[in-house]
């Protein structure tokens, strides 16, 4: 029988945040640093604006190169001014806060350098020049990518792992595909460019595109389209109608007596339709409530499933999850949450990838349980991530992290990998990134569904949310050789790399927009007629149609009613990024480098 | 020597971007490149330089 649901504070673990790794974070410190950035933001705007520097830099931004038109936001003055009020709150004593701010600042001034030098001479050569647009873009993409690799450098980080393995096998094919795929991609944008369709200058004159061509905006969506039937084709070719070898599904559980009983009998009804014998182990990891009685007793009450309990007296979930690996003899082992409610063909569904073999890792979607206040923009943004940008690094041998919710993976792969890592956030990308990297297959199967817990508060959604996007920092320190190594792959050199740049620009959202805000009503600039009109497209256009079409995609009609919560939820998810770079802890060891 | 990851920026970010760039419109070549006026003598949408 289900014991009641379990309070608030439940969620708290030994793996919220490593001691070592990360700081207690004040409610304060975000908006304390937004403050900042406003003031700052404000002063150097109205010192770009008054003279000499106006005429210096007529377009209200510190580009030194030749450029084509006006610009809509200037970025460059935002990325510093983004620099100094992060110096100023992040965790670390003032020389090392004054440490963060001089190398990012610097190293953002020699690569901005470095680009319009490139285009000075490449304008005297060729007469090459691009839109002040294009330069404002990239600057604020060479920001975020800069932020994030220094705050690699400088945060206090897990050390590089001791070996990183590598396999040649895919990673040519993933970078030709990946080439074909962007090649593909421009033609078919500046194609539907060329029609000049009334549509397109309806959605251009709203100004939920934010005023550009469709040569601009289309070519993510088409790329990632591409991507996503390449992924699907693949994925259906590659695996075979059945193939049920026996399997162990492990389960770290600390104190979930209350979900355990209806996880397993969830497991019951998948092994009832599963060819092939299912183990389960619950891994009992210093639980203090009945969480080994409710196993057992569940195990004695249901049939499909041959199960046991290990208990794990050492708390941390890597250390049940290796338990798990070590106590396994089948030669395919299913990780999933104590919370989680497979559906009734996940483990057929995801088995028969595995009839390939070089297939290492499979993943699947979860679904919200729909009960909680943030359910339906969780599943946009699961549909969004997990079914369809996943299938779609998957036609291109590029996934990098398979959430633990539910992974299936080799058992063997999972040993040479090393095991599952402790004392960090993100053990599970930690572990499908270097199996990836070891030359096997990774696929993401949004027909493999799962039902998995979703915060129910703002308090535990800010624990989840700060673990989850620390993890990128952690997983990159620890696996560094394959962003700074001399071997090639799409995952280590364009994917990852990617992920860093991105969580810079999740960080920055927030500020961007008050940026955007204050430039456009302050009117620093009035020759800028299409900041706000920018910023709304970058913050609301362009992922509400991603969103949808993910949930069209899938077959998802209903989740659609989410949209505007998903709007909204990703400007929260946004400010949790800042507040999850803001708790990484500065100052407890060496270099990282 | 390791693998610099600036890299990134400047073998797989820059040139994809000023390519479609380029297709899009959003950059071009302009053959009269030694005719282009300073920025203070011709304010936006023309060419912008610097007095640098």
């Amino acid at each position: 029988m289900l014991q009641p649901a379990s309070r608030d504070h439940d969620y708290w673990s030994v793996d919220s945040a490593p001691a070592r790794l990360t700081r207690p974070l004040s409610v304060w410190a975000a908006p304390t640093l937004l403050v900042l950035f406003t003031m700052v933001a404000t002063v150097l705007l109205a010192l770009i604006s008054t003279e000499p520097l106006r005429s210096w830099f007529p377009n209200g931004d510190v580009v030194f190169s030749p450029y084509l038109g006006v610009h809509s936001i200037p970025l460059r003055i935002f990325i510093v001014s983004f620099t100094v009020a992060f110096s100023a709150v992040v965790g670390a004593r003032a020389p090392g806060r004054l440490k963060f701010f001089l190398e990012v600042t610097l190293y953002y001034l020699v690569v901005c350098a470095a680009f319009d030098l490139i285009n000075i001479v490449a304008f005297r050569l060729t007469g090459f020049v691009y839109s002040i647009h294009v330069v404002e873009i990239l600057s604020g993409l060479f920001g975020f990518f800069i932020f994030s690799t220094r705050l690699l450098d400088q945060g206090t980080m897990p050390p590089r792992a001791p070996s990183a393995p590598f396999r040649l096998a895919l990673k040519p094919l993933s970078f030709l595909s990946i080439l074909a795929a962007v090649a593909l991609a421009m033609a078919i944008s500046l194609w539907v460019d060329g029609l000049a369709l009334p549509l397109v200058d309806d959605l251009r004159s709203v100004a939920l595109l934010g005023g550009t061509g469709p040569g601009v905006f289309l070519f993510l969506p088409v790329l990632f389209f591409i991507l996503y039937v390449l992924g699907t084709l693949k994925s259906v070719l590659g695996r075979k109608r059945r193939f049920s070898p026996a399997v162990t599904v492990i389960i770290p559980a600390h104190n979930e007596a209350h979900i355990l009983p209806r996880t397993l009998a969830a497991l019951d009804a998948a092994a009832a339709r599963y060819e092939g014998e299912v183990h389960v182990l619950v891994l009992d990891n210093c639980s203090t409530d009945t969480t080994p009685q409710a196993a057992t007793e569940a195990f004695a009450a249901l049939g499909h499933i041959l199960g046991r309990v290990v208990s794990v007296p050492v708390p941390g979930k890597s250390n049940a999850l290796n338990a798990g690996i070590a106590a396994t003899d089948t030669p395919f082992v299913i990780r999933i949450d104590a919370d989680t409610q497979i559906h009734p063909d996940a483990i057929r569904y995801a088995l028969r990838h595995f009839a390939s073999p070089d297939m290492g890792v499979v993943g699947g979607l979860p679904i919200a349980p729909g009960t909680g206040k943030f359910d339906r923009a969780r599943d946009l943004e699961t549909l969004l991530k997990h079914g369809y940008y996943q299938v779609a690094y998957g036609a291109v041998d590029a996934i990098v992290g398979v959430p633990g919710m539910f992974a299936v993976y080799r058992t063997q792969a999972v040993r040479e990998a090393g095991g599952f890592v402790g004392g960090m956030n993100g053990e599970d990308t930690d572990m499908s990134l270097r199996i990836g990297e070891m030359g096997y297959r990774i696929v993401g199967d949004p027909t493999i569904t799962y039902v998995s817990e979703v915060p129910r508060s703002w308090t535990h959604l800010r624990e989840q949310r700060m673990r989850w996007f620390r993890s990128v920092y952690h997983v990159s320190a620890r696996n560094r050789a394959y962003l700074d190594g001399w071997t090639g792959s799409v995952r280590g050199k364009i994917i990852l790399p990617f992920m860093l740049l991105n969580s810079g620009r999740r960080a920055m959202t927030v500020p961007l927009v008050i940026f955007g805000v204050l430039y456009y009503f302050v009117g620093f600039n009035p020759m800028t007629p299409l900041t706000l009109p920018a910023v709304v497209a970058v913050v609301l256009g362009a992922p509400a149609l991603m969103a949808a079409f993910a949930a069209l995609a899938n077959g998802r009609v209903k989740a659609l009613v989410g949209l505007p919560e998903y709007i909204l939820f990703r400007l929260v998810r946004s400010y949790l990024t800042l507040e999850s770079v803001l708790s990484i802890a500065f100052d407890k060891m060496q270099s990282n480098r | 020597m390791r693998y610099p990851l600036w890299a990134f920026l400047f073998v797989f970010v820059v040139p994809p971007f000023a390519l479609h760039a380029v297709l899009a419109g959003k950059a071009g070549f302009e053959p009269a490149a030694a005719e282009m006026r300073l920025a203070a003598a011709e304010p936006p949408p023309s060419i912008v330089r610097h007095r640098f």
